[in-house]
This record gives structure tokens, sequence and C-alpha cells, in this order.
């Protein structure tokens, strides 16, 4: 009983290793006198000592084009036992001369982002929407000049960063037309922190200054996180370039509520309002989109990876608002100098 | 940057999102994330209750929803960005591109066959030829030896960054015991060396020979830049080869090589294989779930260029150190 019982056990496993697999065969195939001659790429080998008649082979493996399962193929053929079967799939595979073809459930690139994003949105409207930073901004009157100001001084420590956080995702070789993006977006963004040090300029904060000034820590956390990211983990790197890049905007609700508070000179806030025109006009938001449309297969497994990362990444984003909130309206000096 | 706003095919509701559409207002609601569209300017309610079904089932493309409505086709397009914006929309029609496989099939469809038409392309190893017969010099081998030297010293260095990379638990195991297992051993190499009279000191200062160099540096690379190629590379530095080994002692004893030159060296090619280093590229990439036909091709790319540049090494080995009175040390020294 328990031999009768383990072979059904160990029959089982054989099935299930390989009844459903929808093998493909990569060589070609011609039965001989003795045994078989595959070919493939030109090289031919010779095989002996099949478990079965090498014209059967023949017939059983040249059906093995990755669409239909071994089981089907063989209920074709009903003398033949899948586990004779499962072993010559083995060596063939070992040789190279099949792929198992075992696929991972997947989804293509565009699946796996627009999964994301609704996650992303889902976590944006809970928490980083209905932080003290842009439900500050909801009512401009009562958000203090030092706020605004240093949401501009922090975005500054941050887009001076981006080499610093792109640089290690520009040589991308996952995906050659990823890459190909990648690097046009970053010649596009290259001296956008520019025209935010203009408006700086406009409060009498000279580059000199700037150049000693400490980021919140939570800025500098930001970007560190990303240029993590950017060398450990491409495909998260790319998924949050959508959010920070502004794909849900219309408006910079940012530069509206320096509009809206009638406290802060239109001098200031056009430099701002240029950069953040080029970000909606340039379509920069779609850019996480467009990258990965470039990569044609993401299993779900790495899908469910990328979410549970998610969750991380708006965190320490919405931390990087609230910190500039609760900085900047309890200072009254702008700039942290280094002090040595 | 040529960025296109018509991401969708076939543009889809989200699971969850729930509509009305009343006295020429459209209520959508999903999460926080709803809106209310004022339809006043579309004509034929009717025919927008379709557009709207249309969005529900996902079986309509864009063209083909912007034809059928082609007198408020702009407006559409429109109403379409903004549930997009919105986040309420999904794409039904996903295409998938073939050719994408698991990391297992890669290794033997593709990698293996791959590695061995290449070997098989370039020949025999230059010195094994001469160790073979007879002709390989002291100088040569000692010259083996110190580039061997380089490699094992850069190790933790070049393994170092695949520590970084988001990986499984298999995987980071394996890394961190190749890490782990590689580490120290330049100090068994220096005393190989010194068995033949040469200095700690003058080695620690040696620069490698450039074909050296430039495929360990590779595998560096790869290592931080290209996990999966650095996976299939690992393969070409941890296959020790019994025969090689033979050769190599026979050739030492020969010409009275020390035997604690050599005794070390081929202990530590015993070590590789003991650990079955020489199986970790298949078991690294039988962990990949699957890698598209583009990223299989680079790794290929990167491979045949290493498999090149390691022969490239051995024929420069043979020449530099073959070369009478050549300098064994290659200090650089400007202090």
């Amino acid at each position: 009983m328990e031999n009768h019982h383990s072979h059904t056990k160990l029959m089982e496993l054989i099935l299930m290793t390989y009844a459903q697999i929808k093998p493909q065969l990569r060589c070609q195939l011609e039965p001989t006198d003795t045994g078989l001659t595959v070919t493939r790429h030109g090289s031919s080998y010779d095989i002996s000592g099949l478990p079965i008649s090498p014209t059967l082979v023949s017939k059983i493996f040249t059906q093995f084009n990755g669409e239909r399962a071994v089981s089907e193929v063989i209920e074709e053929h009903g003398s033949v036992s899948i586990d004779q079967v499962g072993m010559i799939i083995d060596s063939f595979h070992e040789s190279g001369f099949l792929i198992k073809n075992v696929a991972a459930d997947s989804t293509t690139g565009l699946g796996c982002l627009l999964e994301l994003e609704d996650l992303q949105n889902k976590l944006m409207y809970e928490t980083l929407y209905e932080n003290v930073f842009w439900t500050n901004c909801q009512n401009p009157e009562g958000v203090p000049q030092n706020v605004f100001y240093g949401m501009a001084i922090e975005n500054y420590h941050f887009l001076f960063r981006e080499s610093w956080f792109d640089a290690p995702i520009l040589g991308l070789p996952g995906s050659i037309d990823a890459r190909v993006l990648m690097n046009e977006f970053f010649c596009e963004e290259y001296g956008h922190d520019e025209l935010i040090l203009k408006s700086l300029n406009e409060l009498g904060i000279t580059r000199e200054e700037i150049y000693r000034t400490v980021p919140l820590p939570e800025t500098l956390a930001l970007c560190n996180a990303l240029a993590h990211w950017a060398a450990t983990d491409p495909l998260f790197f790319f998924s949050t370039m959508g959010v920070l890049e502004g794909k849900d905007l219309k408006i910079d609700s940012y530069v509206s509520a320096m509009e809206g508070s009638e406290k802060i000179d239109d001098k200031f806030i056009k430099y701002i309002r240029d950069h953040s025109n080029i970000n909606l006009n340039d379509g920069h938001g779609n850019l996480s989109r467009e990258i990965f449309k470039k990569f044609p297969i993401v299993s779900l497994d790495e899908v469910a990876r990328l979410k549970s990362k998610t969750h991380l990444f708006i965190e320490i984003y919405d931390r990087f608002y609230s910190a500039i909130w609760n900085h900047y309206s309890n200072s009254s000096t702008l700039l942290r100098l280094i002090e040595h | 940057m040529d960025l296109s706003n018509t991401l969708f095919n076939k543009p889809k509701f989200r699971d969850g999102v729930t509509w009305n559409l009343e006295n020429s207002n459209l209520e959508v609601e999903y999460r926080s994330q709803g809106c209310d569209i004022n339809c006043q300017d579309i004509a034929n309610i009717d025919s927008f209750t379709k557009v709207i079904e249309a969005l529900e089932s996902g079986e309509s493309t864009v063209q083909e929803l912007k034809k059928e409505h082609a007198s408020y086709s702009d407006e559409l397009e429109g109403i379409l960005l903004e549930f997009d914006r919105l986040g309420i929309i999904e794409e039904a029609d996903l295409v998938h591109e073939s050719g994408s496989m698991s990391g297992e099939d890669f290794y033997y469809s593709r990698l293996l066959p791959c590695i061995e038409s290449n070997q098989y392309r370039l020949g025999n190893s230059a010195l094994y030829q001469k160790m073979l017969d007879g002709s390989v010099s002291s100088n040569q081998l000692i010259g083996f030896a110190l580039e061997y030297y380089h490699l094992v010293k850069m190790s933790p260095g070049l393994i170092g960054p695949s520590l970084g990379h988001e990986v499984n638990e298999s995987v980071r195991g394996q890394l961190l015991k190749l890490f782990i297992e590689e580490y120290d051993h330049d100090k068994m190499m220096i005393a190989c060396l010194s068995a033949v009279g040469l200095d700690e000191a003058a080695i620690l200062k040696r620069q490698p020979l450039p074909t050296s160099f430039s495929a360990y540096a590779s595998l560096g690379v790869y290592a931080r830049q290209h996990l999966l190629s650095f996976f299939s590379a690992l393969i070409l530095f941890e296959s020790p080869s019994h025969q090689f080994n033979d050769v190599f002692i026979e050739a030492c004893k020969k010409l009275d090589l020390p035997s604690g030159f050599y005794k070390p060296l081929v202990k530590h090619s015993d070590i590789n294989e003991d650990e079955q280093h020489d199986a970790i590229t298949g078991n690294l990439l039988k962990e990949i779930q699957c890698i598209s036909l583009q990223e299989q091709n680079t790794i290929l790319i990167h491979i045949t260029a290493l498999i090149e540049m390691l022969h490239l090494q051995d024929q420069q080995i043979v020449e530099y150190y073959g070369k009478p009175g050549c300098d064994l040390l290659r200090v650089f020294d400007y202090a």
C-alpha cells in the first residue's frame, strides 16, 4: 500500500510538472536508424537510447510549438506515458533544444504601471493631498509667505540634484528604448534649477548662499531614495516619475496658491510658473507611461513587489511637503546655512 | 520631447467606477477621485450614454468611439483626458510581445549555447596550448598567477555592488555566499607569488594587464548596472577545469617552480568546484521569472564580448610574459 501510495504521489508530481506546460521546440529533429539527429543553428547532434521510438519522439516533439500543453499533445499518442516524455523534455531542456516555456503570470509594462498608478492615486488622495501643506494651500491667504519661499528653496534643492538621482538610470541596459527616452528627458530637465534660482535671486538669495544651504532632511531623503531606486530598482524608479512630474495635474496648485495669496510678488512667481508650464506643456507627466510601454513583460510577483514599495514612496513624498510647512511656517529665516 | 497623450487603445473604467447620467449631468464616482461633467454641449445624450457604456465594457477603441460620435469627438477626447487625469480608466487591450522567457529557459536555450559556440569559434587557449606542448615559460605561468591575483583582489569590489540590487531571498543568499567565499583569497595568492620571490609590497602596487583589467572591470560593471549580465558572466569566471589544473601543475613541475607557488592556486580553483561555483549562473537565473527578448539579447552581447576579452587576455598573458626580460611587476611608481 505504502509503495502504491508514494507511486501515486510521484505520478501526481510528474503530472503537475509536465502535463500543463507548453514547451517550445527550438531545433529540428530527424529520426535515424538508431536514434535522432538534432540540428540547431547549423550544428547537429546524434541522440540514442531514447525511452520511446525516435519516430514517435519526433512526431510528439515537433508539435511542441509553445501553444499546446504536453497533456494535449500526448493524448493523441495513446501508448506514451507522461513520465517518459517528461524525461526527454528535461534532457532536451538542459541541452537547450527546447524551452519549457513555464510562463510566470505576467502583464505588460503598461499594465503594471496602470496598476501602480491606481495605488499611487489612492494613497495620494488619502495622505498627500490631505497633508498640512496642501490643505493649507487651499486657503492661500492664510499661508505664511515663508512657506511659499521655502517651497521654492526645497524645490531648488531637489532640481539641483536631478543628476544625482537620474544618473544611475541613464545607462539602463534592460530596455534600449526606455534608456533613449530617459536620456532625452534628462537633457530637457537639465538647467531647470536655474529657473527657480532666478526666483530666489528676487528675494536677494545668491547662488553662493544656496550652495552653502542645507536642504531639509526630508528633501535630501527624497533625492537619496530616488538615487537608491535608480541604482537598484529601475522599474520602481520609473514608476515614481509620473507622480513627481505631476501626471495628474492640469494646473500647479502651488503656483495658483501663490497667485491667490496676494502676498507674493509676481517677479518671484514668474520663473516658477515658467518651470511649471514647461512640465505641463511638455507632457513630462506622461514620461513614466511612455517608458513603461517599452517594457514588454512584468511578472505579477514583480507588480506586487512594486506596489508594496509604492507605500514607502508616497510616505516619503508626503513627508517632503509636510516638512516644508512644518519648518517654514515656524521659521523667520529662510536659509539653513552651514555654520563653519 | 515627443510624448503622446494617447495612451489608451481600448479605454475601460477601472473596477469600482460607478456612474449616473441624468439631466445632462454625468456623475462618475471612484473612491475620492470622482467628478461631475456637464454634458449640455453634447446634443445627443443617448449617444453619449453609449460612450459611457463602451467605457464600462472596454470593448471599443478610442478611434472607434471618435468615429461613431464624430459630432463631439473633440469633447470626447477632453473627457477621456479628464477621466485619465482622475485615474479612473485603464487599458482593456494590453498587447503582449513574444520572445520573453524564464531565466531557466534562457540559461539552457540561449546562454549556454552562446557560450559554447563562442568558445568553439575562438578555439583553445594559447596558454593551455603552450602548457600542453611544453613550450610555456616560467614567466608565463607566473604571469598567469599574477593576473589571477588581480581578479581575486578585486573580487569583493566587483561582487559587492550586486548586493545592493532588489532581489529575492534566494538570490540575495547566493550572492552573499559568493561574496563571503571570495573574501581574503588575495592573501593566499600573495603567499603563492612570494614563493617565486615576488615581494608583497610590489604586488600591491602593480597594475594588471589591460585585458585582465577590462575583463574584471566588466564583471563589476555588470554587478553594478546589469544584474542579469552579471549572473550570466559568473559562469565564465567560476568554471574550474581539472584538465587545466593538471596541465598547469605538470608544467610548473617541469619548470621546477616551487609547490608553494602552484598548490594553493590549484586549491583555490578546487574550492570553486567544491562549492559548486560553476552552477551559480544557472541557479541565479532560475530565480528570474521572465526576461524580455531585448534584454536577453543585451545579455548575450555582453557575454560574447566578455568571452572575447577573456580570450584576448589569455593571448596577452602569453605575449607579454613571453617576451625576454619582460617586467613581471608592472609597478609604475611615481612616489
